[in-house]
């Protein structure tokens, strides 16, 4: 059903007309309704002299404590990933009602990877934005944020 | 435009297609639109006002925790995340506790946003309700300065209003519209509105006319006859083409070949198909103007899902309202007998924006 609702919506476009869908809120999008934003956020963790940090643990914390992951629908209050040995690190597709929260930095792995650092955060509006999709209706586009971090290392305590 | 109807082919297939997409959405009937009507309290005293409330309401505010069962309810049967909370009063800023109220909300995950008249809103109340998790609200402006505050019975009625809207615009993580309800006083100041709400940095603008029930129903200055009924259908469409706001005529009534000219989307009532709501005595109903003849349950003696599954029939199926000057028209297989709130206690139409769109006058 859900392709004859595609086609019959595509051809509502070609006559010029907007179809309601379940996507844009019920077609209600000029009524109430909620703004929804996509956004997947990357970067590189490194130490103070700039070499990459592989395990780091990044995990996506949004502001509100709520938000789906838009690849399968399911509720998540955080989204966990971990650095690769090039540093990098990428989170799931997110959705959110905004791109509000903070990325969480810790070093699980111990002594492993160059040692033991510290843990940090970043708030996502320290990240460099690239709209990858527009806006239309509540639908407020897809977004990528690249966000790179410095982690300083954690020296044992001189007595 | 040359004429309202009879429909040019464009429309007529346009609206074909929509009733198959339609008749979808009535079988599938997913919740996505919940009003709560938090309070009865109001701030001011508008001419318009649907709900006749009052500074002392005859109900109290209804306590949270009672419409956050209902939230929890909607949560074991659909994604909260989908299902978008309205705050609507009264006036939702009367509330000392909105901003826990709109915590709690959020944080059992269903989005929520609110309709203000802006009066008590001020920077750091709005903040606050950010921090709560507001992300959309709309705020009423009904003309210029000495026309709003006629229509709202406030003297600082139009300045507080737009210091709100001014804040909102700032809060660029808030997705706001401002309404306006077009009457016989302000109906000559719409080009001299549109530039105000531009040059304060508005982007999305509703209007609506004022149907006749609540306190409007016996005041003549509030309806438009269909000479000006028609202005405004030629100002939107004249406003959506020049792209500088975007302008929408409100959710009701059937417009014939404004169709699709004046609102994004073709006329359907969505009452009870994707819109419900829980009023201030519990009452499970759609939209908070629908008469009370028209409530299917209540929040104190009802699961609300179970009410919103099982029961609704009258909004789903709308053969009923094929009566009056509904039982001939041609159009009714579009429109569907217009938008539930407009039925009386009897069942009868109150108001066809067809015919007054038809109107010599």
């Amino acid at each position: 059903m859900l392709t004859t609702t595609r086609v019959l919506s595509g051809l509502l476009a070609l006559l010029g007309f907007s179809a309601c869908s379940d996507e844009n809120g019920g077609g209600m999008s000029e009524e109430y309704g909620s703004p929804i934003v996509d956004y997947q956020v990357k970067g590189q963790v490194t130490d103070a002299e700039g070499n990459p940090i592989d395990g780091i643990q990044v995990i996506a914390k949004p502001a509100y404590g709520v938000y789906t992951d838009a690849t399968n629908s399911s509720w998540k209050n955080a989204d966990t990933t971990y650095t690769d040995a090039e540093g990098n690190f990428e989170s799931s597709l997110l959705q959110n009602v905004a791109m509000e929260g903070k990325l969480l930095f810790e070093d699980v792995d111990g002594e492993a990877n160059g040692g033991v650092f510290q843990t940090d955060s970043a708030s996502l509006q320290e990240a460099e934005t690239v709209q990858l999709e527009e806006r239309d209706g509540w639908y407020m586009g897809r977004y990528e944020l690249i966000l790179n971090k410095q982690l300083a290392k954690d020296e044992p305590k001189q007595d | 435009m040359e004429k309202i109807t009879p429909l040019t082919l464009r429309h007529r297939l346009g609206l074909e297609i929509a009733r198959k997409l339609r008749q979808e959405q009535i079988k599938e009937h997913p919740l996505r639109q919940l009003f709560w009507e938090c309070t009865l309290r109001c701030n001011l005293h508008c001419r318009h006002c649907g709900s006749d409330c009052k500074k002392e309401a005859g109900f109290a505010d209804m306590p949270l925790k009672d419409f956050l069962r209902v939230l929890d309810q909607v949560a074991e049967r659909t994604d909260p995340h989908k299902v978008f909370v309205i705050l609507t009063g009264g006036e939702p800023l009367v509330r000392e506790d909105l901003e826990v109220c709109g915590r709690a909300i959020y944080d059992r995950g269903f989005p929520w946003g609110m309709v203000t008249n802006g009066l008590y809103l001020t920077r750091d109340r709005l903040n606050r309700l950010r921090a709560a998790g507001l992300h959309t609200a709309t705020v009423s402006l009904d003309g210029l300065e000495e026309e709003h505050n006629w229509m709202r019975g406030h003297r600082e009625s139009f300045a507080r209003a737009l210091d709100a809207i001014r804040f909102l615009v700032d809060a660029t993580d808030v997705v706001f519209d401002v309404v306006t309800c077009v009457n016989r006083r302000n109906i000559g100041q719409l080009e001299a509105i549109k530039q105000l709400l531009i040059d304060t940095g508005v982007k999305q603008w509703r209007v609506f006319t004022i149907f006749p029930s609540g306190r409007a129903a016996k005041d003549p200055a509030l309806q438009l006859t269909g000479e000006e009924f028609r202005r405004l259908m030629e100002f939107i469409r004249t406003t959506r083409k020049e792209g500088r706001i975007h302008l929408s005529y409100g959710c009701e009534g059937f417009l014939g070949n404004y169709e699709g000219e004046v609102r994004d989307q073709l006329f359907f009532c969505q009452a009870g198909v994707v819109v419900g709501s829980v009023l201030i005595d519990g009452s499970i109903s759609a939209c908070p103007s629908i008469r009370a003849d028209y409530h299917q349950g209540n929040i104190y003696q009802d699961n609300f899902m179970d009410v919103w599954e099982q029961r609704f029939h009258p909004y789903r199926d709308r053969e009923w309202m094929r009566t009056g000057d509904c039982a001939t028209c041609q159009y009714f297989r579009y429109c569907l007998g217009n938008g539930m709130h407009l039925r009386d206690g009897e069942g009868k139409l109150m108001f066809c924006h067809l015919k007054r769109l038809e109107d010599k006058v």
